[in-house]
């Protein structure tokens, strides 16, 4: 139970090496000097709580912020999805403004109306991924606010 | 009676209690939980959950250091906590504004009970 409290706290704490071994050290203190004095493993790790918990709250007496790299790695996400979503649009956008339609061979002045048959309509392509993207960026910062 | 306004005195408090048990002597991990425990019943069972992070807290502000020392009794080691003098400076502060902070406190309440309309 010692082994696994540890594990789990270890797992939570997105410290600086240093300090995360501190907090560790201290916990396995905390279980070898209750041992000692008659307490089981099991009555410690209730006395601690959830390891999430706890690695949090040391972390943030130490002054970190236990949550920064995640914090940092979301904010990366939806900063990727925003700028993807602007090359699409970008792209579909600039497609759009060719007069000529997609599949249209040559720019005569009348339009030939010969397609390409079989030609994938990229715009359309380009449009539902810039959707998608910018939903995912929505729905990024909606869960970012959701949990701070 | 574990309300949020006692939560919020408790946890004030603690610090300086904190500071006088660790100003005694050296001292470590078990023994504060323990002295917590028979002294301060009042505060309810201190916790290690409670108590490590604010021993993080005042190592940080670097009122109180340790050292780490073997521990013969179960083969692992202890880390001993000592008033810094900083920390030494801010608990007299502390002593000396928690008399004042006393004495105000108790003067309202006696008012209070006198022209309390029963």
């Amino acid at each position: 139970m010692k082994e696994q409290y540890l594990r789990q706290t270890a797992k939570a704490l997105h410290l600086p090496r240093k300090a995360k071994q501190e907090i560790l050290r201290d916990l396995a203190e905390i279980f070898d000097s209750a041992l000692e004095h008659g307490e089981t493993e099991a009555q410690v790790v209730k006395r601690l709580g959830n390891p999430a918990e706890f690695a949090d709250d040391a972390a943030k007496q130490l002054g970190f912020d236990n949550h920064a790299s995640a914090k940092r790695r979301h904010i990366f996400a939806i900063a990727l999805s925003l700028i993807v979503a602007a090359i699409a649009f970008g792209i579909y956008a600039a497609a759009r403004m060719n007069k000529a339609p997609k599949g249209v061979i040559g720019q005569a002045d009348a339009m030939t109306h010969i397609l390409v048959v079989g030609s994938i309509d990229v715009s359309g392509v380009l449009l539902v991924i810039g959707l998608l993207a910018a939903a995912a960026a929505v729905l990024l910062l909606i869960h970012k606010n959701r949990k701070p | 009676m574990d309300s949020r306004y006692v939560q919020q005195f408790k946890k004030g408090s603690l610090e300086m209690m904190l500071l006088c048990l660790i100003g005694r002597g050296e001292t470590y991990g078990y023994e504060i939980i323990t002295g917590l425990n028979e002294k301060a019943a009042v505060l309810g069972y201190a916790k290690e959950g409670t108590v490590y992070p604010l021993l993080y807290r005042l190592q940080e502000a670097e009122l109180i250091s340790c050292r780490i020392a073997p521990a013969a009794a179960n083969g692992g080691s202890k880390k001993y906590y000592a008033l810094t003098p900083k920390g030494k400076g801010v608990l007299e502060e502390l002593i000396q504004f928690w008399s004042a902070y006393k004495n105000c406190v108790d003067g309202f309440i006696a008012a209070y009970q006198e022209e309390e309309p029963t």
